[in-house]
């Protein structure tokens, strides 16, 4: 089948390491044609999909002639509708969000060739930044997040997709998620003095490391810190990106500290910070930027919704996502930046619809059936 | 929060009986009518202005005769005693019409006021204040209080341990589980929860008008649906075209972009949120309902096209979603109704038409037929219920026998 061998061809040399190193120009070829090959792919694979595409996107199905026109699908879907291209035999593993209150989580699945592709994805892409060696890691997290009985938190999962990436693990917190002191001091004596690799939730890194552990009370200098999760929490306490780095190095001599956009429905779609502060997508990903009330596509510079487009979903219907995120692209292959393609920010959420009317509850789910 | 049950009910058992359309009653409604229709902040809010307009002389005079008409000669309407009213936290109006109206009954009232209220219907709440603290209106003002709290059923339980009638009005969750508070033995109550609204278009006589008349129909459309970002139980949600599917496409783009305009004209604006959960229940369209077209009008106005109602699911985030599908006849509407059903605005069918209809529906959903253009207008027989008649007792007199 052209369509999936289109893909897969695609695919394979996109992951190839090293990230960041493609052309905008040819990446945006190589990824129309690879998300066309997905668009069709997920139309024979699935029902809900297709009806999706030939309702919203009637003109997808004679042909797709830029990154811009691949469908998307809006991120809420999936925490309405379990969204799958596989038979239930083939899941191998199922994702799921962490839901804020009251809501549904997304729930995602991936059959054994999405998954290994995820890990070889994120390796690639942590490759850039890492190096060849397994460093030695420090959790800002509890040790109990990974042991859950059953389906795993996303944020267990997230810590545990990063350990892959470490050796010698040890977790800086406990069950209350304060800084155990003596443990970070043992892993330090150790670990401390040659490159290694931290990973949190980014209020989990600013609560631990600098709210809660004493200044100047751990030496952090040879860490790369990696965190993600959101900056809601830090932005209700007035951190902002700058502050957050400034105040990790003041109080700790961390100065490789690297943001990373992500969302559980999108495998692949990880988007890490460049040193020059920007979020970059690797090579088999990208970001488009939307109107927020046109959903046309916006110039560079112009803040907008971000969607996020990613070659591996080919087990459920995801590889074109319309978030529910802000963003701005800054600059493309920008001379003498760290890395080619977007650099972009997320400038966080997309406030959430305020109307009028009778009903007390405006938010509305699928399982809500007519009367 | 603390509030002393004892003190109010004190005021209460102090407060002068009044009789349906007292005078003292009309001389306030008629003073809160002139006091909202005069106020800067408000004149130029069309929901208080329509809410001004009901209050005035000639409308409370209707509305007597209407108690007269259906007092009937062998029985009286009395008040009930006192009516605990919690209205919808976020349309701003409604609290007044449900208060006013067992007012005009004669009952005392307490009224919930939620602690979101803000703007307008802050603003109006203010203003029913002032004019109850003047001294001509004491003896109204005695049988009125009026409690800001958010959920506290605590307190919503005392209150109804206070009322003869108690009025609920609110999404389908909170109706429910307010409803699950103890009343007194005696008390009874009205409940009204989520209801579901559609418009009724005749293909032909949409085609029929000209420029201006589309426009009109498209203003009046956009009233309906706007004036409470289509969240009002009234709003319309779907649009049924009635006619041959020929002749609901030569004039339904048209409608959709002239609904655009009205929207436009009424400055209707829908922020980034609003436009992503209308695309995210448009797409749940697509795969639930069968929806075979998704034509994004404008930011404002979304049309989501069903071959069929089969599998209308009646979930709509507000904010200018709309359905839409062709039908044959009105009467081919009522297989697909539910007792959610409540209004249906209607344009380009007769009075009998609809007569019939309404006998073939035969209470399988829609409570209120009115013309485009009036699905706000508040009467008091709304959802099923006559009002007057609701927050009056009938005590009955026997005829002979004497």
């Amino acid at each position: 089948m052209i369509a999936s061998s289109h893909h897969a061809a695609a695919l394979a040399d996109l992951l190839t390491v090293p990230q960041y190193t493609h052309a905008q120009t040819i990446k945006a070829e190589r990824l129309r044609d690879g998300l066309a090959a997905l668009t069709a792919h997920h139309c024979e694979a699935s029902e809900a999909y297709a009806r999706i595409v030939d309702a919203l996107f009637p003109h997808a199905r004679n042909g797709i002639g830029s990154l811009a026109d691949v469908p998307w699908v809006p991120v809420g879907l999936f925490k309405s509708h379990q969204l799958q291209s596989i038979d239930d035999a083939d899941i191998a593993t199922v994702l799921v969000s962490s839901g804020t209150t009251g809501q549904r989580p997304s729930r995602i699945v991936l059959d054994r060739d999405a998954a290994a592709q995820q890990r070889t994805a994120l390796a690639s892409i942590m490759g850039t930044l890492l190096g060849p060696k397994r460093l030695p890691m420090l959790v800002i997290d509890t040790p109990s997040i990974i042991k859950g009985r059953g389906a795993l938190s996303a944020r267990g999962a997230g810590v545990l997709g990063m350990m892959t990436f470490g050796a010698a693990h040890a977790f800086a917190l406990d069950d209350a998620l304060v800084p155990q002191q003596e443990v970070i001091a043992r892993f330090l004596e150790r670990h401390g003095d040659a490159p290694f690799l931290m990973f949190g939730f980014t209020f989990l890194a600013w609560q631990a490391l600098v709210e809660q552990l004493p200044a100047g009370s751990a030496d952090l200098s040879q860490g790369i810190l990696v965190h993600s999760g959101g900056w809601k929490k830090l932005i209700e306490r007035s951190v902002s990106d700058a502050v957050f780095k400034t105040r990790l190095h003041e109080q700790t001599g961390l100065a490789r500290v690297h943001n990373f956009y992500g969302m559980v429905e999108q495998i692949g779609g990880v988007f890490l910070e460049g040193e020059d502060g920007l979020l970059y997508p690797p090579d088999f990903a990208d970001v488009i930027i939307r109107d927020p009330r046109t959903l046309e596509v916006v110039p560079h510079g112009t803040e907008g919704v971000i969607q996020v487009v990613s070659l591996l979903p080919r087990s459920y219907p995801g590889h074109s996502i319309l978030t529910e995120d802000r963003g701005v692209i800054v600059h493309e292959d920008a001379p003498g930046a760290s890395r080619r393609g977007k650099g972009f920010r997320v400038l966080g959420r997309v406030p959430r619809a305020e109307l009028r009317g009778c009903s007390d509850v405006i938010a509305t789910t699928a399982s809500q059936t007519g009367a | 929060m603390t509030v002393d049950m004892e003190q109010i009910a004190r005021q209460f058992a102090a407060a002068p009986s009044l009789v349906p359309f007292d005078a003292r009653t009309l001389a306030f409604t008629h003073a809160l009518s002139r006091a909202l229709s005069s106020d800067l902040a408000l004149r130029r809010e069309g929901a208080v202005q329509a809410l001004a307009f009901w209050l005035r002389p000639a409308e409370t005079r209707r509305l007597e005769t209407h108690l007269r008409t259906v007092e009937g000669s062998e029985s009286i309407l009395v008040p009930r005693g006192t009516v605990f009213h919690v209205p919808p936290s976020n349309v701003d109006t409604l609290f007044v019409y449900s208060w006013i109206l067992s007012l005009l009954m004669g009952n005392r009232n307490v009224v919930r006021l939620s602690q979101r209220l803000s703007g307008i219907g802050a603003r109006v709440a203010s203003v029913v204040e002032d004019v109850l603290q003047e001294d001509a209106h004491a003896d109204v003002a005695a049988g009125a209080v009026f409690v800001r709290y958010g959920h506290d059923d605590a307190l919503t339980t005392a209150l109804s341990g206070l009322c003869d009638v108690r009025v609920l009005w609110g999404g389908d969750a909170a109706v429910s589980s307010l409803r699950a508070l103890p009343l007194p033995a005696h008390a009874t109550e009205l409940v009204f929860p989520d209801r579901y609204s559609a418009s009724v278009l005749n293909a032909q006589a949409v085609e029929a008008l000209d420029d201006a008349g589309r426009d009109a129909l498209a203003d009046r459309f956009a009233n309906d649906a706007f004036w409470f970002d289509q969240n009002a139980c009234a709003s319309p949600r779907l649009v049924a075209w009635i006619g041959s599917a020929e002749a609901a496409d030569r004039v339904r783009d048209d409608f959709w972009q002239r609904v655009v305009a009205a929207a436009a004209r009424r400055g209707v604006f829908s922020e980034a949120g609003t436009v992503l959960a209308k695309m995210t229940e448009a797409a749940r369209a697509a795969i639930d309902e069968g929806a075979t077209q998704i034509l994004t009008v404008s930011p404002e106005v979304t049309v989501v096209r069903l071959s069929a109602l089969d599998a209308l699911r009646r979930v709509a985030p507000g904010g200018g979603l709309f359905h839409d599908v062709v039908l044959p006849s009105l009467e081919a509407l009522g297989p697909h109704l539910a007792r959610r059903d409540q209004t249906l605005t209607v344009f380009g069918l007769t009075r009998e038409d609809i007569m019939q209809a309404a006998r073939v529906f035969n209470g399988r959903g829609i409570d209120r037929f009115v013309p485009v253009g009036q699905a706000l207008a508040f009467h008091h027989v709304w959802d099923g219920y006559d009002l007057f008649q609701q927050f009056t007792r009938r005590v009955h007199i026997a005829p002979q026998g004497w």
